[in-house]
């Protein structure tokens, strides 16, 4: 359980608060938090309660998968290389497939590599950034703002500012997730591409072509 | 090493590669938070096409071996008609 896992019931409760006095009231036009509003689609308490459920653990998971796939996938194309036992059309027909599995595997193993590096970089960036979003969650906690938001006798003004200051505080850092989220979005690998144009059942039509049916 | 042998070879590839798809299925449940919505769907794309391209050449292999098979019996029943 990482510091944002332990912050969250408490930051929830706050934030559940902040929000409803929030929709309540509204902000004023031209404010910062109407942008941020705008931008994630959410209010502070359901975003945050959805970057809490963003494990980096599935991602490294992900990573393993891929580097234990891309090493298989290397022996498979191995295997495939080898040189085939027999002359003749079939034989340089089967090759021709053969030579080109060899390399789809070949591909897959680049592609299972490279998604594997990306996959460990966002699942360090998604712990990074959670330790983040945890110290502005943490000072948010311990904040006037939050004092002002709990404490009814406030007259509703102070409340409205109070839910202001802390939803834009949480959005801003939203809004750096949303950034990133963007980004490596931008800089993923493209999904890889078949390398076989032509279907398999074209050896086996060679070989019975050539008269052995 | 026989057409057999070299059926048998792509068999077991196939075989892997199947076991390989299969645990790319299993591993993809969401790696993302609903609001990232654009990074949710790269990262699915390239998941899926990786999974469809490992279960695809599994296929493959496993009809390059069948066919390899189905010669490798003909040149036997050929060989007996002489």
């Amino acid at each position: 359980m990482d510091a944002l896992e332990l912050l969250e019931p408490a930051a929830s409760e706050l934030l559940s608060r902040s929000d409803g006095v929030l929709a309540r009231s509204g902000a004023p036009e031209g404010h910062e938090i109407l942008r941020l509003l705008r931008l994630t689609g959410r209010l502070p308490a359901d975003l945050v309660a959805e970057i809490v459920t963003w494990n980096p653990a599935a991602l490294d998971a992900r990573a393993e998968v891929l580097r234990e796939q891309a090493e298989r996938h290397r022996d498979i194309a191995s295997e495939l290389s080898k040189p085939v036992p027999w002359e003749g059309p079939a034989a340089s027909a089967f090759g021709v497939r053969l030579n080109a599995a060899a390399k789809q595997s070949e591909e897959l193993a680049d592609s299972a590599s490279s998604l594997a590096v990306h996959y460990t970089e966002l699942a360090s960036w998604v712990r990074v950034a959670r330790r983040q979003l945890a110290q502005t969650l943490a000072s948010v906690l311990s904040s006037a703002e939050a004092v002002t938001l709990c404490t009814v006798t406030m007259a509703p003004l102070e409340r409205s500012a109070a839910a202001i200051r802390i939803g834009t505080i949480v959005l801003r850092d939203a809004e750096r997730f949303h950034h990133a989220c963007t980004e490596f979005a931008a800089s993923w690998p493209q999904p890889i591409a078949a390398v076989m144009p032509t279907p398999l059942a074209m050896p086996s039509a060679i070989i019975r072509a050539e008269g052995l049916a | 090493m026989g057409m057999a042998d070299v059926a048998g070879r792509l068999g077991a590839a196939s075989a892997v590669l199947q076991t390989m798809g299969d645990q790319l299925a299993d591993t993809s449940d969401r790696a993302t938070p609903h609001f990232a919505t654009e990074l949710a769907s790269t990262l699915d794309a390239s998941w899926a096409a990786q999974l469809e391209l490992t279960k695809r050449l599994g296929d493959e292999l496993m009809e390059l071996a069948a066919s390899i098979r189905i010669a490798a019996q003909r040149y036997v029943e050929a060989d007996q008609g002489f």
